[in-house]
């Protein structure tokens, strides 16, 4: 059987700046792939909302 | 030594075949049988004309293969994508059939498409395809015979066109006899309450079984999860009604993390007007991409992709359990680092089992004409895991094996014992 070389990747919309993985190659299925461009937005807007103040974070990486 | 690109080369495919064969060796699993499991039963192809918009034909190739039926009819879903070809639906068919086996389903495997990017066309065109590809298809499939499902690109508006179609091509009198030619319908044309859910109720279910049977209780557990669209979200909101605490979580847009937990329902909300990104939650701080499996939990659930969990960030998993909500997120050399470690993994083909097993259900409802509550499905769910989690956990301990090999094990050997009871015709 011949090697599968194709992705979903290929064709998804956030592939430039996935940041779930580096390589994009051999991928099969993805919760967060969207081939539709209409859903694209570059840059994610930024819209907090005001009841939701920013409580002082707590680091938790070892 | 393999070098990263020829072991992710390897692909799904060899992955599923690399474990069938060790199984199977294991079990020391009747030759004959072993034979026709390596093989599948069918592969289609179709070639067939649409009419577009601007009144030109395209002519479209379609896909279909049934890997093995054993058990009862082909089960396994249709995917739109410029990739799909036989080849690559080869090994899902194949992984379709082992799941379907493992949670006693009477199903067998399968997995088809159409090559094409449904980006590229308009909802009529859609239409007309779906509804072309289905006549073409004719009697290949049909609800005693092969039963497709969504995937990729395909969701519930597509599968009501299937049926339609399919039923359309019967007598009247027979039409509604037929529905259940496919599942995840949307819920007004026979599709199923809850089905949305489905997938990560399983997976959360999985969690709690086996947090249960050592001991351990849900409350104040940390967990991280990646992909935050259905599977990552409806898991985080049954484990945080259960009192886990949400700490991490990683989408395609970025990576959060806030140890005294996040919000389930504050992040979804938020997600809805950011356009689908958890990124700049307010109530979170955001991490590096690298550091997410490297955050401090109790239970890591990979819910997006595969071949996340590798022997490159296996060692830095702080975790004493991994829940595969995603199709193979770890590779064979990960899972060996983690067991090493003595991190435990509920496999994929079990963890996230529940999409199936909804989809079985909805395919009764229609075989019997009834329309069955949401209560009713999560507690049909909820037995029909309990006793294939059950089964793993005593195979794993009866064989000394993982629960991965386990669950292996159960739904090879349950083809096979169907093989040996009724045997190979002539």
């Amino acid at each position: 059987m011949k090697t599968i070389d194709s992705s979903l990747c290929a064709t998804c919309i956030y592939r430039k700046s996935c940041a779930l993985t580096e390589s994009k190659r051999f991928i099969w299925s993805c919760s967060e792939f969207d081939s539709d461009e209409s859903h694209r937005h570059e840059e994610p807007e930024i819209k907090k909302p005001n009841a939701i103040k920013k409580p002082k974070l707590e680091l938790i990486l070892k | 030594m393999q070098t990263k690109e020829a072991k992710l080369k390897r692909g799904m495919f060899q992955n599923v075949m690399k474990q069938f064969n060790a199984v199977a060796d294991l079990i020391e699993l009747n030759e004959s049988i072993r034979k026709i499991l390596e093989a599948t039963n069918n592969e289609i192809v179709i070639h067939f004309p649409v009419k577009m918009d601007n009144g030109e034909v395209k002519v479209f190739t379609g896909y279909r293969v049934q890997h093995n039926n054993a058990l009862g009819p082909y089960k396994g879903g249709l995917r739109y994508h410029e990739t799909t070809d036989t080849d690559s639906v080869k090994a899902l068919a194949m992984w379709m059939t082992w799941k379907t086996s493992l949670v006693g389903l009477p199903f067998g495997g399968a997995k088809g498409g159409i090559k094409l990017n449904p980006s590229n066309y308009s909802k009529e065109e859609l239409e007309r395809i779906t509804r072309r590809f289905v006549f073409a298809l004719g009697d290949n499939i049909g609800p005693e015979h092969d039963i497709p499902a969504p995937d990729v690109n395909t969701n519930s508006q597509m599968m009501a066109w299937i049926s339609d179609t399919y039923m359309s091509t019967r007598t009247p009198s027979e039409r509604s006899n037929y529905q259940h030619v496919v599942t995840g319908k949307p819920v007004g044309s026979g599709g199923l309450e809850g089905r949305d859910r489905a997938t990560g109720y399983g997976v959360y279910l999985t969690i709690k079984y086996w947090t249960k049977n050592n001991n351990v209780s849900l409350k104040g557990k940390k967990f991280i999860v990646q992909g935050f669209g259905n599977v990552g979200y409806w898991t985080s909101h049954f484990l945080e009604k259960d009192g886990a605490i949400l700490v991490g979580v990683q989408d395609a847009f970025g990576s959060i993390a806030y140890g005294k937990g996040i919000q389930v329902e504050k992040l979804q909300e938020y997600i809805q007007y950011n356009k689908g990104s958890i990124v700049n939650y307010p109530n979170a701080q955001s991490i590096q991409s690298d550091d997410f499996y490297a955050l401090s939990c109790d239970i890591c659930i990979p819910a997006a992709l595969g071949n996340q969990i590798t022997e490159e960030n296996a060692y830095k998993i702080k975790a004493f359990l991994v829940a595969e909500g995603a199709n193979g997120p770890t590779s064979v050399e990960g899972e060996q680092i983690l067991l090493e470690k003595g991190i435990a993994v509920i496999p994929d083909i079990l963890c996230n089992a529940g999409g199936v097993i909804a989809s079985y259900f909805e395919w009764l409802q229609n075989k019997h004409g009834e329309l069955w509550e949401l209560e009713d499905v999560l507690v049909k769910l909820e037995k029909k895991l309990h006793k294939s989690f059950d089964k793993v956990v005593e195979v794993s301990r009866k064989r000394n094996v993982d629960m991965r090999t386990a669950a292996y094990i159960i739904a090879i050997e349950r083809i096979e014992q169907s093989y040996l009871q009724r045997g190979i015709f002539p």
